[in-house]
């Protein structure tokens, strides 16, 4: 198991941190922090659990997609950081 | 809408996170009303936000040394150090309908409403999204929104006076956080009314009410005898835990 972590003020928006575990090719844990917003705030809960299973070469443009895609699916208000933004986070993390 | 004023008053970290959350519970019930409260901190605290790691924020151990409380929000937003005798704490808390569903609006709305007390204290102040206000490009209050099962939350801090050397002896303010703000010092990024403004904290006390209360029915009462007894569970389930507290 590998453990990457990225953290880094977000222009214009809030400081985040990602931290990743890898097993093999893939993204086994996603821890986020930091001090952005989230209403619900158990959004990030399953931010983090909607990112696990990532294969770890996967681009930014698709770790965005994902992103946007649980932000939409569970009705999430992010403040702080756009789904690129997390996207380049996680990208960073794993290269 | 009648709102209630709740009495100033200081409380542990742990109790003053509790109470917020017992009077959005009452209000969620329909047990109280629509409730405004200014508080202090007593001992003086840290609080820090609920996705934030603590011991990426905070010196623990320092916090210890010198008595100061540390306490998870249910909030995001960053840490804070809340000096005992320097600062004073605001909560809003209210049906969520009555400040309409824009979050980033609503913000905007509160924060309003402190600008217009420092307006007449004399202090010319900005809006900064998401969540501060500065004067002269320094941060003088900053603030947290939540909103649960239909319940807004809006509390935040307005600085009196600075006590520096503690605020960054317990706070692990990173480069990170200012690199897009073009400062060097992290503690050329804050002030306070007392070195801006002659006004005592009781005058900045009264102004605050005023510009919160302003167009507003409402009526002063002190926190019910079932919100207390809330408050003091979710300190010991919740606010008090150190597993919430080491959460993340």
């Amino acid at each position: 198991m590998v453990v990457h972590t990225v953290r880094r003020k977000v222009k214009g928006g809030k400081l985040l941190q990602v931290q990743l575990e890898q097993d093999g090719s893939f993204v086994t844990l996603v821890t986020i922090t930091g001090d952005f917003f989230i209403h619900p705030e158990e959004g990030l809960n399953l931010l983090e659990k909607g990112l696990v299973g990532v294969p770890v070469q996967e681009d930014v443009v698709r770790l965005s997609k994902r992103v946007e895609v649980i932000i939409k699916e569970n009705g999430l208000t992010v403040l702080g950081f756009s789904p690129p933004d997390l996207a380049a986070s996680i990208r960073e993390a794993l290269s | 809408m009648k709102w209630r004023l709740l009495p100033f008053a200081k409380h542990p970290a742990a109790l003053n996170m509790a109470i917020d959350e017992a009077v959005a519970e009452a209000v969620k019930g329909s047990r109280s009303p629509a409730t405004i409260r200014f508080y202090g901190w007593e001992p003086s605290a840290v609080s820090i936000g609920c996705f934030q790691a603590l011991e990426d924020e905070v010196d623990v151990e320092e916090c210890a040394r010198r008595g100061v409380d540390v306490v998870r929000r249910r909030t995001g937003g960053g840490a804070v150090y809340h000096d005992g005798k320097g600062e004073i704490t605001y909560s809003v808390i209210v049906p969520e309908e009555a400040m309409g569903g824009d979050i980033t609006s609503s913000y905007k709305q509160v924060c309003g409403w402190v600008i217009e007390a420092l307006t007449a204290i004399g202090l010319t102040s900005s809006y900064v999204p998401i969540n501060d206000i500065t004067v002269g490009g320094r941060k003088i209050s900053g603030c947290a929104q939540t909103r649960r099962e239909g319940v807004f939350l809006q509390h935040g801090t307005v600085l009196y006076s600075l006590d520096l050397s503690t605020m960054f002896s317990v706070l692990r303010v990173g480069k990170e956080k200012v690199a897009d703000k073009g400062i060097a010092s992290v503690q050329e990024r804050v002030t306070a009314v007392s070195e801006l403004s002659g006004v005592t904290m009781a005058e900045l006390l009264r102004e605050l009410q005023c510009s919160f209360l302003r167009w507003k029915e409402w009526y002063e009462t002190p926190l019910s005898g079932d919100e207390m007894v809330r408050a003091r569970e979710l300190v010991v389930t919740r606010y008090g835990d150190p597993g919430w507290t080491r959460s993340r």
